[in-house]
């Protein structure tokens, strides 16, 4: 068409039918969404909040060095002085230094279980997508049966038929439990995100011709399936990551997640509850620290769904 | 050439008149955005519309047709869009600043307009004769049931047939051509004296984009309406339009009665716009096996238009002055406006096809 | 949509039949002494042990047992407790108040996201927007027993507005408070899911053909704008419902609720199998069949979509 086109704008007119998708920088998908998410204010903030706690859990020494289970019963529910800044707890421990030791268990299990969710789940969908008919229907029905179940009643069961409640278990043992019973039972989420973005790419032309063309199922996940479904799987896991560190400290308040001798947020409010009226602190920071931990990597998927997927706002 | 129903094409061009026109745009000038990317989307459009008659506004996409439409209706979204300057006169009534009240009330009932996408400007979760019957509830006050025997009569006016059953079904589940007579049926409800038909037949199939341009004329016919048929489209055209603007970048390039755009297309974009249609008929310039030759190069950037001509860089006839000077909108004689520097020069070539009109020589 | 809905129906099969095997299975097969505590510190007499072992099969390999209790179940009987109590009554007293707990939480989130959503959806950007925004962030940002845990402390101990402690069976407004903790979560979802619906919707061709139609600003939006973008909102709901009639465990636990969620909390703490696997069977029924009648409604609310 315009072969004998003369010095123009390549650019195409951004008039009035085309407005709104006018000013697109030029550049990949990948490249479009970092320049939107490094112009949000929203992002800096959270990845600054989500550093400072990485920091925390990796080296809580940098921040406190007192021992989080020193604890002097004498100075039971003391109020915050110079060398407890939040106070102390029932049990006489630095509510400061058990909140930041309270960081590395507490990130380790928003972690693992989210790592583990999507990796688990990822597989399930792409295959059913992929794959579909009676093995989409059978991995399908399989997630149903885990989906159905209500998070907190299917963590309790699984929970408690490891360990009884009360039961002193070792430190590795109950994060490791704590995290497969989040795994187990939220895998269906993430598998349902694959697989509908999987059957939809499998429905796409080009992923259809390069089947023609003889390209192996392998190939076409590689190259065709995956690249498009990972901005959907990864602001999934971000958001994961947060409510996964509030659905640890649920089952720790419960009693039946993480427990003495492990130190998380969790264990930290489920401990205060019995004498809130008495010793607010002991509840207050932990709580703080919790909601500012899951809000960082809530609004972190938020800027990064902004960023790379606009409709999904 | 369809015969005219309206004044004599003369009158209809001749800038004072003593009767004030159905629709009047004066100098219309739109911006989109801010700053550094404002885009000029409108640079003084003017045109007029009287009763009875048909105006085709012709050009690319982002040439403007569409916001003047919906500036006309007053249906433009502000923002991004910012109305900098002109007036739209509606019998002679100023409306840019009415109160939006009245404007409100001369939507529908005064003047219409039919939307290119029948599919999305239909709303999908109620029937099509809630949507029809809404202006007889809401404007005339007529009861639900009144209401919807009136949207049947409708649809059966635009010849969709079992209107009685049709009534009660939903956009989804009618045809292309027959969602495209529902939203006519709904835009003449209110009978408007004004009609603007939005490239109503580019998402048909051609066989039956004849059909509702066939349907349009005829109701415009009966009802003595005004019709603004937007297109990009020169073959839809030829068939109804008794006048036709160009639009290039904001802008009317050329503007006469239809036969004489045909004869002598005066501006360099109309003729490159008509060297762009295939033609089966032997009137055509080429003929068979002539290949075709399109308008090279994309429209100008909005928020970029070129100095001088805005169509220069894409011109084969650009000058020197075509870079420096912005030609103006002028008469050429016989109602025949065009926006270029060497419009006589065109007119004189005229296309290379038997015309009944005089030559015009420079 | 009569065939949809019977396949549907018939997926809930193995879906129930899985779920409740493995809750059967993780409570009971998995216990190496069923007995342990049952009869405080003695051991449990033999004939108490042989009287059980006969209610509840338990000679049998786990999957009879399971098949058993599912044959029974089928008939309407949900069995009893290791005390003797019938399962149903325990349910027939407590269902009523979670399913009051999760209308009263719904209702809360439904009227407060909504608004907060059609509010910030119709202004657009602006200082409402932002606070809404980030109230919403904070709110999923909160887990549940934090909320509650909150608002019992400041408006039950420390301003006496309302009862720490919930009567067993509680009024409409003695559920408010609770009821917005249970909901908050949601609540927060609901007002995001309107705003970007209507922001959506806002400048859709529908519209505009409604406003050049020259219909009354209140009917654009009432009727073309809201109509339209309440539909996933409404989808949303009702899902919610039926998760909420399934997981209210902690809120019943702050404000001791008596309603399914301590119900079964204390079952699966003294590992009673008959009110644990009755109950989940009960909530996943509910749970699938609330996801089904949305599924319908859906099709009702939206005329393009169609089943089968």
């Amino acid at each position: 068409m315009t072969d004998t086109a003369p010095a123009l704008r390549p650019a195409g007119a951004a008039g009035p039918e085309g407005a709104g998708a006018g000013a697109e920088p030029a550049g990949g998908l990948w490249a479009d969404g970092w320049d939107r998410l490094r112009r949000r204010p929203l992002f800096w903030a959270a990845s600054a909040l989500i550093g400072v706690l990485l920091v925390m859990a990796v080296a809580p020494s940098l921040f406190t060095s007192v021992d989080p289970q020193a604890a002097d019963l004498a100075l039971s529910g003391a109020d915050s002085s110079p060398d407890a800044i939040f106070g102390r707890d029932l049990q006489g421990h630095d509510i400061y230094a058990r909140a930041i030791h309270g960081a590395a268990p507490t990130l380790t299990v928003g972690l693992l279980a989210s790592l583990g969710t999507v990796v688990l789940g990822s597989m399930a969908g792409l295959v059913a997508g992929y794959v579909g008919g009676w093995g989409d229907s059978l991995i399908s029905r399989f997630a149903e049966v885990f989906a159905g179940l209500p998070f907190i009643l299917g963590g309790i069961v699984i929970l408690t038929t490891f360990n009884k409640p009360g039961q002193i278990v070792g430190e590795v043992r109950i994060v490791t439990q704590v995290v497969l019973t989040i795994v187990v039972l939220s895998w269906p989420l993430a598998m349902r995100i694959m697989r509908a973005a999987a059957l939809e790419a499998t429905q796409q032309d080009y992923v259809r011709a390069a089947r023609a063309l003889g390209a192996g199922p392998w190939r076409i996940v590689a190259r065709h399936i995956l690249p498009n479904t990972l901005a959907p799987v990864l602001v999934f896991a971000t958001i994961q990551f947060g409510v996964f560190i509030g659905a640890e400290a649920t089952l720790s308040f419960l009693g039946i997640g993480l427990r003495d001798p492990v130190v998380s947020w969790g264990v930290m409010i489920s401990e205060s509850q019995e004498r809130v009226a008495d010793i607010p602190q002991a509840l207050f920071f932990p709580a703080a620290f919790l909601v500012v931990a899951v809000l960082a990597f809530v609004m972190l998927g938020d800027a990064v769904r902004d960023a790379f997927d606009p409709r999904g706002r | 050439m369809a015969p005219t129903d309206g004044p004599a094409p003369l009158s209809a061009c001749s800038p004072d008149r003593s009767v004030s026109p159905l629709l009047e745009v004066d100098d219309l000038r739109v911006e989109f955005g801010q700053g550094r990317d404002t885009a000029s989307v409108l640079n003084g459009v003017s045109y007029h519309v009287d009763e009875g008659e048909t105006l085709a506004v012709l050009g690319e996409s982002g040439s403007g047709k569409s916001v003047t439409a919906q500036t006309v209706m007053g249906i433009l979204d502000t923002p991004p869009g910012r109305i900098t300057g002109g007036a739209v006169r509606f019998r002679g009534e100023e409306l840019l600043s009415a109160d939006p009240e009245r404007r409100r009330l001369l939507r529908g009932e005064s003047m219409a307009m039919i939307f290119q996408d029948a599919l999305s400007a239909l709303n999908p979760v109620y029937s099509v004769g809630f949507q029809i019957a809404e202006q007889f509830r809401f404007r005339r006050g007529m009861s639900r049931r009144d209401a919807m025997v009136r949207a049947a009569e409708m649809l059966d006016l635009v010849r969709i047939p079992n209107a009685k059953q049709r009534v009660r079904e939903y956009p989804h589940q009618f045809s292309g051509g027959m969602r495209q007579r529902a939203m006519i049926a709904m835009s003449l409800a209110l009978d408007p004296e004004l009609l603007i038909a939005d490239e109503p037949t580019t998402a048909l199939d051609v066989t039956v984009q004849a059909q509702i341009m066939e349907l349009l004329d005829e109701l415009r016919r009966e009802r003595g309406m005004g019709l603004i048929l937007i297109t990009h489209d020169l073959g839809v055209v030829a068939e109804v339009a008794d006048r036709i603007a160009v639009m290039y970048a904001g802008r009317i390039v050329e503007h006469t009665d239809a036969a004489s755009l045909y004869a002598h297309p005066a501006h360099p974009y109309t003729r490159g716009l008509m060297d762009s249609v295939p033609r089966v008929d032997d009137r055509g310039r080429g003929g068979a096996g002539i290949p075709l030759r399109p308008i090279p190069g994309l429209p100008p950037s909005l928020s970029a238009i070129p100095d001088g001509c805005p169509f220069h860089p894409r011109c084969a006839h650009a000058q020197d002055v075509c870079t420096d000077e912005v030609p103006v909108l002028r008469e050429l004689g016989d109602a025949h406006q065009a926006a270029c520097h060497f419009a006589e020069r065109f007119v004189a070539q005229g296309p290379d096809r038997p015309t009944t009109h005089e030559v015009v020589s420079r | 949509m009569g065939r949809y809905t019977l396949r549907r129906l018939l997926q809930l099969v193995p879906v129930f039949l899985g779920t409740t095997f493995i809750v059967y299975y993780l409570v009971w097969g998995l216990s190496d002494d069923p007995f342990a505590g049952k009869c405080g510190q003695r051991e449990c007499s033999a004939s108490y042990v042989a009287q059980m072992t006969e209610r509840y099969n338990l000679d049998d390999p786990v999957i009879v047992q399971y098949l058993k209790y599912l044959g029974a179940l089928l008939t309407g009987d949900f069995g009893q407790t290791f005390s003797g109590t019938e399962v149903s009554t325990l349910i027939a007293t407590a269902y009523p108040v979670t399913i009051k707990l999760a209308l009263v939480a719904v209702a809360i989130e439904a009227v407060i996201g909504i608004a907060a959503g059609v509010l910030t959806g119709l202004r657009g950007r602006g200082f409402v927007d932002n606070l809404v925004l980030v109230s919403t962030l904070v709110l999923i940002a909160l887990p549940v027993f934090v909320t509650g845990l909150v608002l019992r402390q400041v408006l039950g101990v420390e301003l006496g507005w309302i009862r720490t402690s919930v009567p067993g069976d509680p009024t409409i407004g003695q559920l408010l408070v609770p009821g917005f903790v249970l909901g908050s979560l949601s609540m927060a979802y609901v007002a995001r899911l309107t705003r970007t619906s209507l922001v959506e919707n806002r400048r859709a061709d529908f519209v505009r053909t409604a406003i050049a139609k020259g219909l009354p600003r209140r009917r654009v939006v009432g009727v073309h704008m809201l109509r339209n973008s309440l539909i996933p909102v409404v989808t949303f709901l009702g899902y919610d419902i039926g998760a909420l009639m399934g997981g209210a465990i902690v809120t019943e636990g702050v404000f001791n609720i008596r309603g399914i969620g301590g119900l079964v909390y204390r079952g699966i703490e003294q590992q009673d199998i008959a009110t644990v696997v009755g109950i989940v069977g009960l909530l996943v029924i509910v749970f699938l069949l609330a996801n089904l009648l949305v599924d319908l409604l859906y099709a009702v609310l939206d005329p393009r979509i169609r089943y089968d």
